[in-house]
């Protein structure tokens, strides 16, 4: 028999009373905010694949988006021809950027997991790409740059230090602003923005992130997502030989500061982390220079 | 009937929509303003879940699961919200006036008035536990499928929030017996 201890007797007693109904007008509030409100539309197909009606729009999109470059292009060109001006000369194409010290002024390439262009300060070393990640720091290591792409269909951690919890429920939204509001909502930060910025010269907004404390957090971790792994203890080790390596790993570090930028680059939702340690100033400065020459090609 | 109208809402009827939220909203503010004891953020979390709950609505797989995912959504609004007005705000508590109150009458509010103190004091998850437990009565089985938590960590959070206000009474009882002792 299941015998009900007095403080659960008490509880069914007192959690009865109080007010029941939902004042009128509020509800009639909430239905006119639902009104201009409009659903979200993630339906997709087997495997993951957007509907066949979504497919053939993105295909139709991208074959008239095709044609109006190849117009202006060709436009540009008889311009040129016809009022015999120089056409402007093109950049010089960036070079595949390799693991190791990258040279100071030159522009690099980089293909996954975003197709990305950027020039660095002296003393920055690429690490190279992973599954998901690609990495630039300082040889000092107190700034760095991570790359990846945030798929529509990855979900966030509902609170990055208790982030056994589990995940945001309903699920983080597909756009730019739905991940820039999730982080910027996120629990055990100082936290700055969203603001309105530029990246590569798309419309980006950044989120800046400042982990209070790791204490206390599930096995000593900051997560933000499930596909995102968190070094060790969320501190980057002290080895430097792992220590590189690791950092690509990491996207919240103590001791700084992480400045989050999400950009939309042909559908697709692209997020550069840049974390710089409080201890050294200089090191924004060669971030923000690095953020300023990216180009999408 | 009812699955009809969750299917229509899912594919954009507002009007299916409305039959759903006002058949609903009175019971999701009762559950609310239990779990955050104040009448006014209760109002604001039920307007926000009703407004994501329509944008939502499409990503729900099993329409038949409609209920339990409507109650999440809520409850994960009331966390939010504990967790902003824990820094902003006094909670507004239910109280009711005791003018020329008989000493049964007083006895209740006294008790009444402790519990609600010990309540305040759990966490928002022990706090909506102990509202899906004992206001909607759903077992821990059936909280562990509201809230998509496993069985064992509803049954454990509601143990632990029994402990706890047991452990916040008892405290106040000693508090009370010292300040009453007091010549």
């Amino acid at each position: 028999m299941n015998v009900r201890s007095d403080i659960e007797v008490r509880l069914d007693a007192w959690v009865q009373e109080g007010p029941t109904r939902l004042a009128g007008p509020a509800l009639e509030s909430a239905l006119r905010r639902v009104a201009g409100t409009t659903q979200r539309r993630t339906l997709r197909g087997p495997f993951g694949l957007a509907p066949a009606w979504s497919l053939g729009r993105s295909v139709l999109a991208a074959g008239l988006a095709g044609l109006v470059v190849v117009g202006a292009l060709l436009g540009a060109a008889a311009i040129g021809v016809l009022s015999g001006g120089p056409l402007p000369s093109p950049e010089p194409s960036p070079r595949a950027a390799e693991p190791g010290p990258l040279a100071e002024g030159a522009r690099y390439a980089i293909d996954q997991p975003v197709s990305v262009s950027f020039t660095v300060p002296a003393g920055w070393v690429y690490g190279g790409p992973d599954a998901h990640i690609i990495m630039l720091s300082n040889t000092e290591l107190t700034a760095w740059i991570l790359w990846s792409a945030w798929p529509a269909t990855d979900n966030m951690y509902r609170d990055p230090c208790h982030w056994q919890q589990g995940e945001l429920d309903p699920p983080l939204g597909p756009s730019v602003d739905d991940l820039a509001g999730a982080l910027a909502e996120l629990p055990g930060f100082v936290t700055a923005g969203p603001t309105q910025t530029t990246l590569g010269g798309l419309p980006a907004k950044e989120v800046s992130l400042a982990p209070t404390t790791i204490t206390g957090c599930d096995q000593d971790q900051m997560k933000l997502a499930t596909s995102m792994p968190t070094t060790p203890g969320g501190v980057p080790p002290t080895d430097p030989t792992v220590r590189a390596f690791q950092l690509s790993h990491t996207y919240l570090g103590l001791g700084g500061s992480s400045t989050i930028t999400i950009v939309e680059v042909s559908g697709s939702r692209e997020v550069m982390v840049s974390w710089t340690s409080m201890a050294d100033r200089a090191a924004t400065d060669d971030v923000l220079a690095i953020e300023g020459s990216v180009r999408f090609p | 009937m009812e699955r009809d109208l969750i299917e229509r809402a899912q594919h954009g009827d507002r009007d299916a929509f409305d039959i759903l939220a006002r058949s609903r909203a009175d019971r999701l503010f009762a559950i609310a303003v239990r779990i955050l004891r104040d009448f006014h953020l209760a109002e604001d979390v039920v307007q926000d879940a009703l407004v994501v709950a329509w944008r939502e609505l499409p990503t729900l797989r099993d329409v038949d699961r409609f209920e339990a995912w409507f109650y999440r959504l809520l409850v994960r609004l009331c966390y939010r919200e504990s967790r902003r007005a824990r820094q902003r705000r006094t909670p507004v508590l239910m109280e009711t006036p005791l003018g020329n109150a008989s000493d049964e009458r007083l006895a209740t509010v006294i008790e009444r008035d402790e519990l609600e103190r010990a309540f305040m004091r759990l966490a928002p998850d022990q706090r909506s536990i102990v509202v899906l437990h004992h206001y909607l009565g759903l077992e821990p089985s059936e909280i562990a499928t509201t809230l998509g938590i496993p069985p064992g960590t509803a049954r454990s959070r509601l143990h632990y929030a029994h402990q706890a206000l047991r452990a916040a009474l008892d405290a106040d009882a000693r508090q009370a017996a010292i300040i009453e002792s007091r010549p």
